[in-house]
């Protein structure tokens, strides 16, 4: 577990003065661009195009980290991660050879299943396990709070299993976009959304009451 | 055996599961503005690192790429002999002494490195050629 006092947030490739504050960058009036156009364009120099895709996309990135991994600082390296990545084969980019953000979201998504193996790992070599990822964890969470309740299902999930629900049900991505980001197929995201949703209700189901759901 | 396909299974579920999707989605999942300047902050290392890359492969690519010679070096052989009228002199030269090399009627005992003319005039002078001045400059007025 990565603890949560860490030192300001810095540019991956090297630290700017006075830390990562970019100067101004001159207004670009393609909002309504497309994300190739605007991956094009800063693979040509146009740093305003590089802005655009930042706030096009690294909110969505890190929604889906922040809810994968649960943890801020890890939910924003793998966030910067990934935009890293995309930086780096602006030049390169195929224009028709996959939607951009589903690109971003395939790259987070296995940068976010490294990250959790890697947990695991640790966790089996002896290091104390969190406590939300235990068995019975549920049980374990008195508070009446739905979000949290849910949330500690979730991690009881197979990673790809939570990764599909995060992506179907929060993210709201279509199964034939969750497919191609799984590197799978539609059927196998139906699959692997019934399996979850069956694991989560019979987790949840004794706790609706409690938590103040009626029956329906 | 076919995977049996659940088109419809998670309807239930979802009808449970539905208040606590909301309940999660409605958690505020913002980036931090720290994280939105180190990621503008990366774009501009990428960038400026591909121009960095870019500028010496085209000087490689330059040198590598045989350039044609320039018009000063084809010159160069005539600002060597100091100008135009050297490089004549030179060629005359050069010409003659080809010329005396092949032509047998001029030789080193004649005493002449003339011309053919001269060496044939050469050829009839007077046995005096002082006094024969002297007629030809009388005879001149």
């Amino acid at each position: 577990m990565i603890g949560s006092a860490r030192a300001p947030r810095r540019c991956h490739l090297t630290a700017l003065p006075g830390g990562c504050i970019l100067p101004p960058m001159t207004p670009i009036r393609t909002e309504d661009a497309d994300d190739a156009t605007l991956l094009a364009r800063y693979a040509a120099g146009d740093r305003a195009a590089a802005r655009l895709l930042t706030a096009r996309h690294a909110p969505r990135v890190f929604a889906l980290a922040r809810r994968m991994l649960r943890e801020q600082a890890e939910a924003e390296d793998v966030t910067q991660e990934a935009m890293l990545r995309l930086w780096r084969i602006a030049s390169d980019w195929q224009p028709g050879q996959a939607q951009l953000g589903t690109w971003l979201y395939r790259v987070a998504s296995n940068l976010c299943i490294d990250r959790l193996r890697r947990r695991r790992e640790i966790a089996s070599d002896g290091m104390p396990e969190q406590a939300d990822e235990a068995p019975g964890a549920l049980a374990q969470i008195e508070a009446d709070d739905r979000a949290v309740a849910l949330r500690a299902a979730l991690e009881t999930l197979p990673d790809r299993q939570r990764l599909a629900v995060v992506l179907r049900h929060f993210e709201e991505r279509s199964n034939p976009e969750i497919a191609e980001i799984l590197d799978t197929s539609v059927e196998a995201v139906e699959s692997l959304l019934g399996r979850a949703r069956r694991e989560l209700a019979a987790r949840l189901a004794p706790r609706r009451e409690a938590l103040g759901f009626s029956d329906g | 055996m076919a995977e049996r396909r659940e088109p419809f299974e998670g309807t239930r579920e979802e009808l449970i599961l539905d208040p606590w999707f909301a309940a999660l989605r409605a958690e505020p999942a913002e980036p931090p503005l720290a994280l939105l300047s180190a990621i503008l902050a990366d774009a501009a290392v990428v960038d400026d690192a591909r121009n960095a890359v870019h500028e010496p492969t085209a000087v490689v690519a330059e040198a590598t790429t045989p350039a044609p010679l320039p018009a000063a070096d084809a010159d160069a052989p005539r600002r060597r002999l100091s100008g135009w009228k050297a490089a004549v002199a030179l060629a005359a030269c050069a010409a003659l002494g080809f010329w005396i090399g092949i032509d047998g009627r001029v030789t080193v005992e004649d005493g002449t490195v003339w011309t053919g003319a001269r060496a044939v005039a050469a050829d009839s002078m007077p046995d005096d050629p002082v006094g024969a001045f002297f007629d030809l400059a009388s005879a001149e007025g």
